[in-house]
C-alpha cells in the first residue's frame, strides 16, 4: 500500500499543472451550470454565446481528460518494453491500483464534487444528492475507466490517439451498420403506444460491468503485459453487455405493474370504442427495406367514450382481422398513424388539453382553442398493394382487439404568483425566478432542478403549467420557451458538436430521469397565437389574483376493448 | 566456459528461445554467467543481444527453454528480485520531467539497500547536477542519472544494454570507469551488451558472442584473448603455400605475405606447427584486441552463413 501511495504522490506531482487546469475546467463547468437557468432565457444572442462557451469548455474537458489519462498511464506504460518501472521493484498490482486511484480521484472525484456543489447551490438536499450520486459516479466512471483501459493497451500518446480514433470510428460504423440493417430488414417493431418503463438500472448495470472490465483490463495489462489478453477481456465485456440482457431481466429494464385507471375502466358499457363518421384514412406504409410489395395502412377514427374528464388516450394498439366476403382473412397487428384534423376546437394534442381542463374541474381553461392538430388514428389493417386492389372496395367484417393506453392530467401543486416560490415533488423542484406582468399577459420564468434516483423505475411523467384565478373562475394555458441548451452527455456532446450544437457541461440527467440537471423555461400566459388570432387577455388585476398551477401528466394504465364492424369498407 | 556449481552462476539459460511473431530472436541459447564476474555479450546488430537481456529481465517471455536469474526463474522475477538487480538500457524511458534529485527521491524508497553515500559519490563522480530536469539533459547525462539510480542500492546483478552507444569518448570513459570499476571492486555480477569493446575490454572477465540469435562462443576473456592471434607469415616465395587450417580465420595472401587469425593459438606449439608447414617462412605473432577478435568472429559467421 505504501508503494501505491508512493507512486500516487509521484503521479500527483507529475500532473499537478494538469490537475489545476482540470479543476479550473470543473469550476467553469459548475459556473456554467449555475448560470445556465439565468442565461438561457436571455435571448437568442446570449443563449448562443452561452451554448458556444459551454461547448468550448466541454471540448477542452474532453481533451484534458484524454491527455490526463495518457500522461498518467503512459508515464508508466503497461505494454512498453522500455518502460522505466518494468525493471524496478514496483508491484504491478500496486502500480495499477495507484493509477486507477489517481484517475478516480481526479477525473471522477473532482467533477462529482463540483456537481455536488452546484446541487447545493440550487438547494438540493443531502438525501437527494446521495440519490443522484450513483448515476453521476457510474456515468463519469465508465468514461474514465474506458479511457484508462485504452491507455493501458497502448504504449504512448500518439498510439493512444490513433487507438481512440479507431475505436470511435468502429463504434460509429458498427452503430450505423446495425441501424441500417434494422431499417433495411424492416425489423424495427418497437411499440410506441405502450409507454416504456424508464428504468435507470440497466444503464447503471452496464456502466458497472464496463467499469469492472476496464479495471480488469488495466490490472491484467500491468500484471501480464499482453495486449491480446486485454483485447480478449474487452471482447468478453462487450459480449457480456450484449448477452446479459437476454438472460438477466434487471439488465434490460424492470417491468412495473400497469397503473390501474380505476373501477370505471371495467365498465364496458360506459367505456367503449366509438367510431367517428369520417372515412378510413389510407396511407403508404414506410418501408425502408422495400423487400416486397409496398403496403397500405388503413386507419379509422376511433375514440374511447366514457373516459373521465382528466384522462385521455395517448396511444392505441390494434390486433385486427378482416374477413372478406369471399372467405379471405387478413390479419394485422399495428399501432397508429397521425392524421391531420384542421380546425378542431377540442382535444388538441390527442386530448391532452381536454384532460388538463378535466383536471381543473369546473374552471374553464382558455388559450388553446382553435388549434389545428394531428390526431392519432389506430391502424386496423395493413395490406399489400395487391390486397388493397383486391379488397379495397369490398365489404367485410372487421374484428379488432384494441388496447387503449391512457394518460391522466392531475393538479400536482399550486403556488401564489410571487418570487421566490417553489413547488417540489420526489424528483423535481420548480422555482419561480422571474415574473413579468404586462398589460395583457404575464411571463413567468421557471427554474426546474431535477434529481433522479438511480434505482427508481417509473413511467413517463411531465408537467404543464396554467395560471388559475379561482376568484374569476378562469384559467389560462401557456406558451413555453425552453432554454436553447440540450445535450446531456459527453456522447451527446460529441454528436452535438458534429451537428453544430454543443453543450455538455454537468447536466447529467439521462433519458431515464436519473442524475441531475437544472434548466429554465419561460412561460407566457396566455400563449401567443400562431395565426394572429386573438388571445384571451389577462390584465394586472387578473394576474394579481392568480396562482401558478402545476399539472402533472402521467401514464395511467390501459383498457382493452373489442370492436366489430360488420360491413366495413376500406375505401368508401 | 567451464560448468560449475549452478549456485555460482548469477545467470543460467538453457535452450532458450524467443520470437516476435514469426521472427526468431533467440535460438536455443544456453549461457552461464558466473557470479561476481563482468560478462560482455557481444554480437552484431540484430544478433539477439537485447532480446536475451529482455528475457532475462522478464520484460518479454521466452517461447521455450528456461532462464534463471540469481537463482529465480526469469518469468517469476518480481519486486523482491528486482530490488537486487540494476538495469540500464540505451532506449529505456526514464521520466524526463523529473530532476535528478526527484528521480533519486522516487527510486530510494523502492530499495531497502539504498546507500546515500554511494549515491552522492556517484553523483559527484559523474558530475550530475541535481536540480536539472532529465529532459533538458544530454543523452549521456541521462544515462549517468539512470546508472546512479541503478547502482546506489548496490545491486547483486547489473544488466546493461548498450549503455554507452552514441556517447562521446569522455562520457564513455567516465561511465566505464564509474560503473565497471565499481562493479569489479564490489564483486557485483555485470552482464553488459555493448559495441564499445575497447572500453569493455579492460574490465570484462568473460565474453559471449551471439549471432543470428545463437550463441557462438562463451568463455573467459583471458582464455579468448590467449587463443586468438594475428599471424603474418612472410616467405621469399610460396611454391606451395600451406593449406588453410579450420582454426584459421580471415586468411589473406598478398605477394610474399600470408596473413590469418589463429583461433586456437597455443604459445610455442602454434609456431612449431606453422614452422613445420612452412619452414622457410618468417612468423610474426601479434596479440589481438577484443574489437579485432569480435570483427574476425563476425566475418567468420557471415562466411559460414553464406
Amino acid at each position: 500500500m505504501n508503494q501505491a501511495l508512493h507512486v500516487m504522490k509521484k503521479d500527483a506531482k507529475r500532473l499537478r499543472w494538469a490537475m489545476i487546469v482540470w479543476i479550473l475546467i470543473a469550476a467553469a463547468n459548475a459556473g456554467l451550470m449555475v448560470g445556465r437557468p439565468a442565461f438561457e432565457l436571455q435571448g437568442f444572442g446570449i443563449t448562443m454565446v452561452f451554448a458556444q462557451l459551454t461547448g468550448l469548455v466541454s471540448l477542452i474537458e474532453l481533451v484534458m481528460m484524454v491527455l490526463i489519462v495518457s500522461w498518467l498511464v503512459h508515464e508508466d506504460p503497461a505494454v512498453d518494453r522500455e518502460a522505466f518501472w518494468l525493471t524496478r521493484p514496483i508491484d504491478p498490482r500496486r502500480l495499477s491500483l495507484a493509477k486507477i486511484a489517481v484517475a478516480s480521484a481526479a477525473l471522477i472525484g473532482v467533477p462529482l464534487v463540483a456537481q455536488l456543489a452546484v446541487m447545493r447551490i440550487f438547494g438540493v438536499t443531502a438525501y437527494d444528492m446521495a440519490r443522484a450520486t450513483p448515476s453521476i459516479l457510474l456515468g463519469q466512471g465508465a468514461w474514465v475507466m474506458a479511457l484508462m483501459a485504452g491507455a493501458a493497451l497502448t504504449p504512448s500518446l500518439s498510439r493512444y490517439a490513433v487507438f481512440l480514433v479507431g475505436v470511435a470510428g468502429a463504434f460509429v460504423l458498427l452503430t450505423s451498420t446495425m441501424i441500417a440493417a434494422a431499417v433495411l430488414s424492416g425489423d424495427i417493431t418497437a411499440s410506441t403506444a405502450r409507454p416504456e418503463v424508464l428504468d435507470p438500472l440497466p444503464p447503471l448495470i452496464a456502466a458497472t460491468v464496463a467499469i469492472a472490465l476496464c479495471i480488469a483490463i488495466v490490472f491484467v495489462e500491468y500484471r501480464y503485459r499482453r495486449i491480446k489478453w486485454g483485447a480478449a477481456l474487452a471482447a468478453v465485456g462487450i459480449l457480456l453487455i450484449v448477452l446479459l440482457p437476454m438472460v438477466w431481466e434487471p439488465f434490460h429494464g424492470r417491468d412495473l405493474p400497469d397503473p390501474d385507471p380505476g373501477g370505471w375502466a371495467q365498465d364496458e358499457a360506459r367505456v367503449a370504442p366509438q367510431i367517428g363518421s369520417e372515412p378510413p384514412n389510407v396511407s403508404d406504409e414506410i418501408d425502408f427495406g422495400r423487400r416486397g410489395e409496398s403496403k397500405k395502412r388503413i386507419a379509422i377514427p376511433l375514440q374511447l367514450s366514457g373516459l373521465p374528464g382528466d384522462f385521455y388516450v395517448r396511444g392505441v394498439q390494434a390486433h385486427s382481422r378482416f374477413d372478406a366476403a369471399n372467405g379471405t382473412v387478413l390479419s394485422t397487428a399495428a399501432e397508429m398513424v397521425p392524421v391531420r384534423r384542421t380546425g378542431r376546437s377540442d382535444d388538441a394534442q390527442y386530448g391532452e388539453v381536454a384532460a388538463i381542463q378535466g383536471a381543473l374541474a369546473k374552471i374553464p381553461l382558455r388559450g388553446r382553442e382553435s388549434v389545428d392538430e394531428y390526431e392519432l388514428w389506430p391502424v386496423v389493417l395493413s395490406l399489400t398493394e395487391r390486397e388493397f386492389a383486391q379488397f379495397g372496395r369490398v365489404a367485410g367484417k372487421l374484428t379488432a382487439t384494441l388496447d387503449f393506453y391512457l394518460a391522466r392530467a392531475s393538479v400536482a401543486g399550486a403556488v401564489p404568483l410571487a418570487e421566490p416560490r417553489s413547488m417540489t415533488d420526489s424528483r423535481r423542484r420548480m422555482d419561480i425566478i422571474g415574473i413579468d406582468r404586462r398589460g395583457d399577459a404575464c411571463t413567468i420564468d421557471l427554474r426546474v432542478v431535477s434529481v433522479g434516483a438511480a434505482f427508481h423505475p417509473h413511467y413517463f411523467s411531465r408537467d404543464e403549467f396554467v395560471l388559475r384565478n379561482a376568484g374569476k373562475g378562469e384559467a389560462v394555458s401557456a406558451g413555453v420557451h425552453d432554454g436553447g441548451l440540450h445535450s446531456t452527455s459527453a456522447l451527446g456532446f460529441l454528436f452535438g458538436m458534429a451537428s453544430g450544437g454543443g453543450g455538455y457541461g454537468y447536466d447529467s440527467i439521462g433519458p431515464d430521469g436519473s442524475g441531475f440537471s437544472a434548466r429554465a423555461s419561460r412561460y407566457r400566459f396566455p400563449p401567443e397565437s400562431p395565426r394572429g388570432e386573438a388571445s384571451p387577455a389577462i390584465d394586472p388585476a387578473w394576474v394579481a389574483g392568480a396562482e401558478l398551477v402545476r399539472i402533472s401528466i402521467s401514464y395511467a394504465g390501459h383498457v382493452t376493448r373489442s370492436l366489430t364492424i360488420e360491413n366495413f369498407r376500406i375505401a368508401q | 566456459m567451464t560448468e560449475g556449481d549452478p549456485m555460482d552462476h548469477a545467470i543460467v539459460t538453457s535452450n532458450l528461445n524467443c520470437r516476435y511473431g514469426a521472427v526468431k530472436a533467440i535460438t536455443d541459447l544456453t549461457l552461464q554467467v558466473e557470479a561476481g564476474t563482468i560478462f560482455a555479450l557481444l554480437g552484431p546488430n540484430g544478433a539477439g543481444k537485447t532480446s536475451t537481456l529482455r528475457v532475462l529481465m522478464n520484460i518479454i517471455p521466452p517461447a521455450s527453454g528456461s532462464a534463471s536469474v540469481l537463482g529465480v526463474d526469469s518469468r517469476k522475477l518480481g519486486p523482491d528480485e528486482l530490488a537486487t538487480i540494476g538495469y540500464v538500457s540505451e532506449n529505456q524511458h526514464i521520466p524526463r520531467w523529473m530532476t535528478v534529485d526527484q528521480l533519486i527521491r522516487f527510486c530510494k524508497p523502492l530499495y531497502r539497500t539504498w546507500d546515500d553515500s554511494l549515491c552522492n559519490t556517484l553523483l559527484q563522480q559523474f558530475d550530475l547536477p541535481r536540480d536539472v530536469r532529465l529532459g533538458r539533459m544530454s543523452r549521456g547525462m541521462r544515462v549517468k542519472a539512470a546508472l546512479v539510480s541503478s547502482l546506489a542500492y548496490r545491486p547483486r546483478l547489473l544488466v546493461l544494454d548498450e549503455p554507452f552507444s552514441g556517447l562521446d569518448p569522455v562520457v564513455r570513459d567516465d561511465l566505464v570507469r564509474g560503473v565497471l570499476e565499481l562493479a569489479g571492486e564490489e564483486r557485483w555480477t555485470v552482464l553488459i551488451s555493448s559495441h564499445d569493446l575497447d572500453e569493455v575490454e579492460r574490465l570484462v572477465d568473460a565474453v559471449g558472442f551471439i549471432d543470428g540469435g545463437r550463441l557462438v562462443l562463451s568463455e573467459r576473456f583471458s582464455d579468448l584473448h590467449a587463443r586468438f592471434r594475428r599471424i603474418d607469415l612472410t616467405a621469399p616465395e610460396w611454391p606451395s603455400p600451406p593449406a588453410s587450417l579450420p582454426t584459421w580465420l580471415g586468411v589473406q595472401r598478398s605477394g610474399r605475405l600470408l596473413r590469418f587469425i589463429e583461433s586456437r593459438y597455443v604459445d610455442g606449439e602454434t609456431e612449431r606447427r606453422i614452422a613445420a608447414m612452412a619452414p622457410e617462412a618468417v612468423i610474426d605473432v601479434q596479440p589481438m584486441t577484443l574489437r579485432e577478435i569480435f570483427i574476425a568472429l563476425v566475418r567468420r559467421q557471415r562466411e559460414v552463413s553464406r
